[in-house]
């Protein structure tokens, strides 16, 4: 079975975060295999984009492991640095969205750990945050050439095959500002596949997608599976989770109350909790 | 910094220079005083430039002569741009304060003069319950302000008193008699009555520590006055008078043509044609010229100081711990909120008293690149702060670290933002560049102060300097037009 030690590519342990005021996530237990697709589901607000945020430190946690990619990162480490959260409340307004959750943590160890973590994380936003003034192919060319010191040429040549990949080769030299929501949506994958993600994180990316769309997304996910990537998916659409995930997991006011596989979540789930969130929407 | 070093070393050079004898005055069409030629507008004309080269000469010094704002005439002593300022100032106990006087040079009294429809007013009693007019500073003032019956209205220049007195909203202006005489004595619509009020003594002022010089010049102006050269000059700018006599125990009578005053009388009464005043101004265009080049120059290099230094504060505005980027606040805030003027004043005038010595060119490049660095910063700023949060934090979720991300994804983004509202500025640099004149320089509208006053031709002038402006704007208005079009066509189309 795939639950031996070894197979973990994700692991977090009694995961605590706070903004300020209220945990947001607390006690967070769970672990992720290689090669499997966990999706998360969950009401509004109940914590999920904060969870996805805080694997690859957009966020950071306030207690608790992350074991992620092959590092381990405890919440102690951050102790004694100003946590600068993007839009925490300790900032101004203005000023904040230049602020890198990491930019007063002086430790440069702990920084490099950071900095390896995120290219073995893709992260998929919700508002996909392509880069405007860049073409399509150039989107995918900027981390190649800085972060993986790809020369122009060999950057090219991988970004083409990647864009080949999501179906979007032959829009490699348009702006990539005026390219439709579904198309941007590729390019923004091929983009985090760039620096060989071990990791995928998706917030929500079927939300803005036609039906159709949702079917090519899924076939995406699919060869990327094949692929053996490790994929986590947010999402308030229950059709997606029970057809492609392994198992879902449901959260509720920063916790993750069940997780299971989807025949349990969606049939027969255990906890009340659930059972009153599934209940309801599948009988609407 | 080398750059710097050399230039401070050449004005320190300049002013050790042994031969000359450097002398300050505001040319800006003070007549008699001094003024351009209205016939041949870049030479200076008046009794004082007379009387300067008569000094010199008997000093063995070659005069050389430099423009400084009126008000600014003491404190630009003391900041060592010229030895003497030799400009009206009257000797005054407040003023001996600061500075030494000569002894006079010319002795004369304060004069009321009114419209010719007005009423003879023999003296200040006459003029109780009354509008009256002074200049800034001056005996006049102050003889006004002690009658408290008379209503007194303070003005800047001679021209804005004479120009309220003809639209009837004073009733009188009381100035010193030879501006009475060059402004007023000719005009039909304008009368001097009573008697001289007051007395006013003019020296030359120098600063206090200056002890040989002032022994020097005022042993040069006894032989002025015993070899009668100063009569001379006095005569010839119809300026002798009583106290003169008294002064210089000569009651012989006038023998020399008043030929100056009448040269500058001929020229303000002859009307002129279309033709001549074209000519005119054609012989203005080397001034023009030259001084469209200091307005330039200045706006250019302080703007290329203001880019770079505003982009300094706001990246440690941003990103510089809290102590430090607190001061960038500080400095941005302070400087929106004080006048240019007084930052320029303060940058030319009080930076020396801590061993800080700038040309008048520098302190008006370092003046306007500090205060519009401010604005820039803001610019910048609000630039950033129009690149969605999303951006910095896609780039670092690809693995950039924060100088990749600011330098490849937020930078250029920032910049097509930032690009309109930064040409703008330059505009209004452009036009706020006509501050340092303040600070001794000539730029164009100090030229247009200058020709105005000597041609008492506000509108031609005006309408001439304007278009100048005009023209050298134009390019950074296109450029800022067209950007503006393409950054919104550019938003249109996502
Ligand atoms: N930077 C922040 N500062 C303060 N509070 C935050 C911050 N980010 C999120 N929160 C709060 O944390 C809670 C969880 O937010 P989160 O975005 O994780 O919810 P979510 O489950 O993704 O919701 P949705 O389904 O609507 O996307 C919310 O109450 C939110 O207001
Ligand atoms: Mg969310």
């Amino acid at each position: 079975m795939i639950n031996s030690k070894n197979n973990i590519a994700l692991r977090t342990e009694k995961l605590r975060k706070n903004f300020g005021g209220d945990d947001i996530l607390k006690n967070i237990d769970f672990e992720v295999y290689h090669g499997e697709i966990i999706s998360i589901i969950g009401r509004s607000g109940c914590g999920k984009t904060t969870l996805l945020r805080c694997l690859n430190f957009l966020n950071i946690l306030n207690e608790g492991k992350i074991t992620i990619a092959g590092m381990e990162i405890d919440g102690k480490d951050f102790n004694g640095y100003k946590i600068g959260d993007s839009n925490s409340a300790k900032y101004s307004k203005s000023d904040n969205y230049l602020k890198d959750s990491m930019q007063f943590v002086s430790n440069e160890d702990l920084q490099n750990k950071v900095h390896n973590i995120r290219q073995k994380v893709g992260f998929l936003f919700q508002s996909l945050n392509l880069f405007p003034h860049l073409t399509v192919a150039e989107n995918i060319m900027l981390p190649l050439t800085k972060v993986l010191n790809y020369s122009k040429d060999e950057a090219r040549t991988r970004a083409e095959e990647l864009l080949t990949k999501v179906g979007m080769k032959k829009h490699a030299d348009r702006n990539s500002s005026r390219i439709s929501g579904g198309q941007a949506q590729r390019v923004a994958i091929a983009r985090a596949l760039s620096t060989n993600p071990e990791i995928m994180l998706y917030d929500e990316p079927t939300s803005a997608l036609d039906p159709e769309l949702v079917l090519e997304f899924i076939d995406i996910i699919k060869e990327l599976q094949s692929d053996d990537m490790t994929q986590i998916i947010v999402t308030h659409s229950l059709g997606l989770a029970r057809q492609i995930s392994g198992r879902v997991a449901f959260m509720d006011l920063g916790e993750i109350v069940e997780i299971d596989v989807p025949e349990v979540i969606f049939n027969n789930p255990q906890n009340t909790k659930t059972k009153d969130y599934i209940g309801k929407l599948l009988l609407a | 910094m080398k750059i710097l070093i050399y230039i401070l070393l050449i004005v320190a050079f300049n002013s050790l220079s042994a031969k000359n004898i450097r002398w300050a005055a505001d040319a800006e069409g003070n007549a008699p005083y001094i003024f351009q030629d209205p016939n041949t507008p870049n030479h200076l004309l008046g009794f004082e430039v007379d009387f300067m080269d008569e000094l010199s000469n008997e000093l063995k010094l070659n005069p050389i002569f430099v423009q400084n704002q009126w008000d600014g005439l003491i404190p630009g002593l003391y900041r060592g741009d010229y030895d003497i300022a030799v400009n009206g100032l009257e000797i005054t106990e407040d003023r001996k304060l600061s500075v030494s006087f000569s002894i006079p040079y010319y002795i004369t009294s304060e004069q009321i003069v009114t419209l010719s429809s007005n009423p003879d007013y023999k003296s200040l009693l006459d003029l109780r319950g009354k509008k009256v007019g002074a200049l800034k500073n001056s005996l006049a003032e102050r003889i006004l302000l002690s009658e408290p019956e008379i209503n007194t209205y303070t003005y800047e220049g001679e021209v804005n008193a004479f120009e309220d007195l003809k639209n009837k909203r004073i009733e009188a202006v009381l100035v010193d008699a030879p501006i009475a005489l060059y402004y007023a004595s000719w005009n039909p619509d304008m009368k001097l009555t009573g008697e001289p009020v007051g007395k006013v003594l003019y020296g030359v002022a120098l600063r206090l520590n200056d002890i040989n010089l002032l022994n020097d010049i005022n042993n040069a102006i006894y032989r002025m006055i015993s070899n009668g050269k100063l009569r001379e000059i006095m005569d010839r700018w119809n300026l002798w008078n009583p106290q003169m006599a008294e002064y210089c125990n000569d009651f012989r009578k006038t023998e020399q043509q008043p030929d100056k005053f009448n040269y500058y009388i001929q020229s303000q009464i002859r009307d002129i044609g279309l033709e001549e005043r074209l000519v005119r101004y054609l012989t203005f265009m080397p001034m023009i010229a030259r001084a469209a080049l200091m307005t330039v120059q200045i706006s250019v290099f302080s703007m290329i100081l203001a880019i770079f230094l505003g982009l300094i504060v706001i990246i440690i505005r941003l990103y510089a711990p809290a102590p430090l980027s607190i001061l960038a606040k500080i400095y941005v805030e302070f400087i929106r909120g004080t006048p240019l003027l007084i930052q320029l004043f303060f940058i030319f005038y009080a930076l020396p008293s801590i061993g800080i010595m700038l040309s008048p060119f520098l302190a008006a490049v370092l003046g306007l690149g500090l205060n519009y660095a401010a604005y820039e910063a803001e610019n910048y700023r609000a630039g950033f702060n129009s690149v969605p949060r999303g951006q910095m934090e896609a780039a670092l979720a690809l693995g950039m670290n924060r100088k990749q991300s600011l330098r490849f994804v937020i930078l250029p983004q920032a910049f097509r933002i930032v690009l309109p509202p930064v040409t703008n500025d330059f505009i209004s640099l452009l036009k706020d560049s006509s501050l340092v004149s303040v600070i001794t320089l000539v730029e164009l509208t100090k030229l247009y102060n200058q020709l105005s006053a000597t041609y008492f031709d506000y509108i031609g002038t005006g309408i001439l300097i304007s278009m100048v402006y005009l023209i050298l704007g134009l390019p950074f208005v296109r450029i800022s037009r067209y950007l503006e079009k393409k950054l919104l066509s550019a938003k249109d189309k996502n």
